[in-house]
């Protein structure tokens, strides 16, 4: 096996750097920028707000450092206030583990499409296996410039190194070398004491420990050293956790600064349906539930749900719902993070995507397919003010037929001689109003069940000419109005 | 030759001299055919020269006026609905008066056709449905009822279905002839005032009256 070790020295950072530059970008007009433009305005932006770093805020020292900083001489570890004395407009955010592990876990994600077996190693790298790979890849540095190319689109930086050790990949890339003489012993995964007693023994670097017979060292030293080195040579397997590709999507963004209203949400909110989109994409699967929670910094946070009548996959689609909700809706408080869950996940139909089905009479490509129509409608006049109609075979009127959520063929009936018009629920009818001229057509039914219905059915004409389905209920002995000829 | 005046009026009026000003109407006539009202009469003055045929033109809006709702104004709609039908495409009822009901839509279409029903309880939501709708572009027939329609909203609803292979229908108990954006306009007859019925609005030719509304008279 040879494994890659992508190890990422400023994660959180570089997420934070990305959404910076997405959220004060003003000509973006909702359009996500290249690649390319993307790593220039990074860095113009790191350019123009300072040298950034995020500390431990326990320990107050730094763990990320950007490119700026880092010229200006801070490190990873040394404390923020010996950080203020050599920048002085440094920027300094807090670090999270949680949204570390968030961001690792969207990377892994983001290169399951290129690796099929990936192992997170949290909090700041990745394991990828490679040679599984080669069929698909021509060389290793081939499967290496593709995940270079990704990683450089959401601006991520990287150091790697490949080995068919699990855990010479992962020292080497943490450590920048290249060969076990230049790496010293304090990188191996051993306890601080096992360390100190090796470098008291004068073994410098790990190459000084492979050159002692193995029995000697373990017999000198313990087994946990000899372990150690066994896993280094590629003797020994890590225990190591594959990733498993998610069944559920869920995505958290911590937003910079509180937002107050929807246009403010609107970059963050875009990023992340492009991301579901990805995912469905991957996945060949569509969502017909949104679930979006924002919170707040003083108040439960809120949630909004998105239901859609036909499936959704398209982030421009799901844009355009989250707009529709948005827009006549008041945010109670500012945001600070949100986030997109969901989980209704289902195949894609299969019939919208015929190629060879696109007549005349189909819609055009520019056109706005039904489903999103009807999801649009649904979103902004309630899920049950839409809907399509259909029949249902029941003898009594006001049971045979049914919405339905989406649109549907409408399917055949026996049926004849009925009104055009039906009401929902039939109104009492002043006989006097109306003259009968045809009918009866006789209805029961329910006696099987307690719920008789007996009723005569007319087709009548009230004072204005227009012809009414009026039925007489045998049981209620009562006239009512049901319907309309038309 | 004073004497021949009147009769090329007539013409004008019966829609038999074709004008130029309706090329447009003409070019889309020969790709989609207008779709029949149910009435010959009603056809022959909606069409563009009397050899073409003539009815509901695609693209456009038509209001429909009724001093009250169900007097036989869906007749109308029958060829309309049948044509979306066959070719399976959705009909929209947006704030109908009453549900249509399946069975009588399965029996007078067949199978084919997918039939929305929109309640709107605001006439501004209605409105703004069926602009959504007509712009989407995907429906074949859609069906509005408005009593409220300003110029305003008669034009939005003009520019959104425009060049779109669409039938928009305005039903409205509004009895107005202000001016609207509306290909046509037709005034379904008063039951009790002996009124005709009056087709007061058609692309290429005067107001006419219609000589008869069947579907009334063999109800009554």
């Amino acid at each position: 096996m040879r494994w890659f070790y992508l190890y990422f020295p400023s994660l959180q950072l570089d997420q934070m750097l990305v959404q910076m530059q997405v959220g004060q970008e003003p000509s973006a007009g909702g359009q996500e920028p290249s690649a390319g433009a993307e790593k220039t305005a990074t860095g113009s932006l790191a350019g123009r707000s300072g040298a950034i770093v995020l500390y431990d805020p326990k320990q107050q020292t730094v763990t990320q450092v950007s490119g700026l900083a880092r010229t200006a001489g801070i490190r990873e570890g040394m404390a923020l206030s010996d950080c203020w004395l050599l920048c002085e407009d440094l920027a300094a955010f807090p670090y999270r583990a949680s949204m570390q592990r968030q961001v690792l876990y969207q990377t892994t994600r983001l290169l399951y499409r290129y690796v099929a077996l990936i192992c997170p190693d949290h909090p700041h790298g990745l394991w990828l296996e490679a040679s599984s790979m080669r069929r698909l890849y021509s060389s290793e540095e081939h499967l290496l410039s593709c995940i270079d190319e990704q990683l450089g689109q959401h601006g991520i930086h990287y150091r790697s190194a490949i080995s068919r050790s699990s855990l010479a990949a992962q020292i080497h890339a943490r450590t920048g070398t290249s060969s076990a003489n230049q790496v010293p012993v304090k990188a191996l995964p051993c306890s601080p004491r096992l360390i100190q007693k090796m470098e008291r023994m004068g073994v410098k670097t790990i190459a000084d420990a492979l050159k002692i017979p193995r029995s000697a060292l373990g017999g000198k030293l313990g087994k946990e050293i000899v372990q150690v080195l066994a896993e280094y040579q590629g003797h020994r397997v890590l225990p190591m956790a594959c990733f498993q590709p998610p069944t559920v999507f869920y995505q958290r963004l911590v937003l910079l600064a509180d937002v107050h209203d929807w246009q403010g949400l609107r970059f963050p909110m875009k990023r992340l349906l492009n991301d579901l989109a990805a995912f469905l994409e991957l996945r060949q699967q569509q969502t017909q539930r949104l679930q979006i929670s924002l919170s707040h910094r003083d108040a439960p946070p809120t949630r909004l749900t998105i239901g859609m009548a036909h499936g959704c996959w398209r982030a421009d689609d799901f844009m355009h719902l989250c707009q529709l909700k948005m827009e006549n809706y008041e945010l109670k408080a500012p945001v600070t993070d949100m986030s997109l869950y969901t989980r209704e996940l289902s195949g894609r139909n299969l019939a919208e995507a015929d190629l060879w089905n696109h007549s005349k009479h189909r819609a055009m490509p520019s056109e706005t397919s039904l489903g999103q129509l009807l999801n649009q409608l649904q979103l902004r006049l309630g899920e049950a003010q839409v809907r399509g109609i259909q029949v249902v075979h029941h003898w009594v009127p006001e049971q045979s037929w049914e919405y339905t959520a989406g649109a549907a063929h409408i399917a055949p009936t026996p049926l004849m001689g009925r009104p055009f018009w039906v009401l929902e629920n039939p109104e009492l009818a002043q006989p006097e109003q109306w003259t009968l001229v045809a009918g009866p057509e006789r209805i029961e039914s329910g006696w099987w069940s307690g719920e008789t219905t007996c009723r005569d059915y007319y087709k009548a004409v009230n004072r204005e000419g227009a012809s009414g389905w009026l039925f007489y209920d045998r049981l209620a002995q009562k006239w009512w109005l049901h319907g309309w000829f038309s | 030759m004073q004497s021949q005046a009147p009769s090329i009026q007539q013409l004008v009026n019966s829609g038999a001299v074709w004008r130029g000003v309706n090329s447009e109407a003409l070019f889309k006539s020969s790709e989609y055919p207008p779709v029949s009202t149910g009435l010959k009469e009603l056809d022959a003055y909606l069409s563009a020269g009397s050899q073409l045929p003539g009815g509901w033109q695609w693209g456009r809006m038509h209001e429909v006026q009724c001093p009250h709702w169900f007097m036989g104004e869906v007749h109308l709609l029958h060829a309309a609905l049948r044509l979306a039908a066959a070719e399976q495409a959705p009909v929209f009822w947006v704030a109908p008066p009453a549900i249509p009901y399946a069975h009588t839509l399965s029996r007078l279409t067949g199978t084919g056709a997918e039939h929305i029903h929109v309640r709107a309880t605001k006439s501004q939501e209605a409105l703004w449905a069926t602009e959504s709708i007509l712009d989407a572009g995907c429906a074949r027939v859609v069906c509005l009822w408005a009593n409220e329609l300003s110029q305003t909203d008669s034009r939005k609803l003009h520019l959104a279905i425009q060049r779109k292979r669409t039938l928009g229908f305005v039903f409205t108990q509004t009895l107005s002839a202000e001016a609207r954006s509306f290909a046509t306009r037709i005034r379904l007859p008063q039951p009790h005032l002996q009124e005709p019925c009056k087709l007061l609005k058609r692309q290429g030719g005067w107001p006419v009256t219609l000589s008869q509304w069947p579907y009334l008279r063999q109800l009554s």
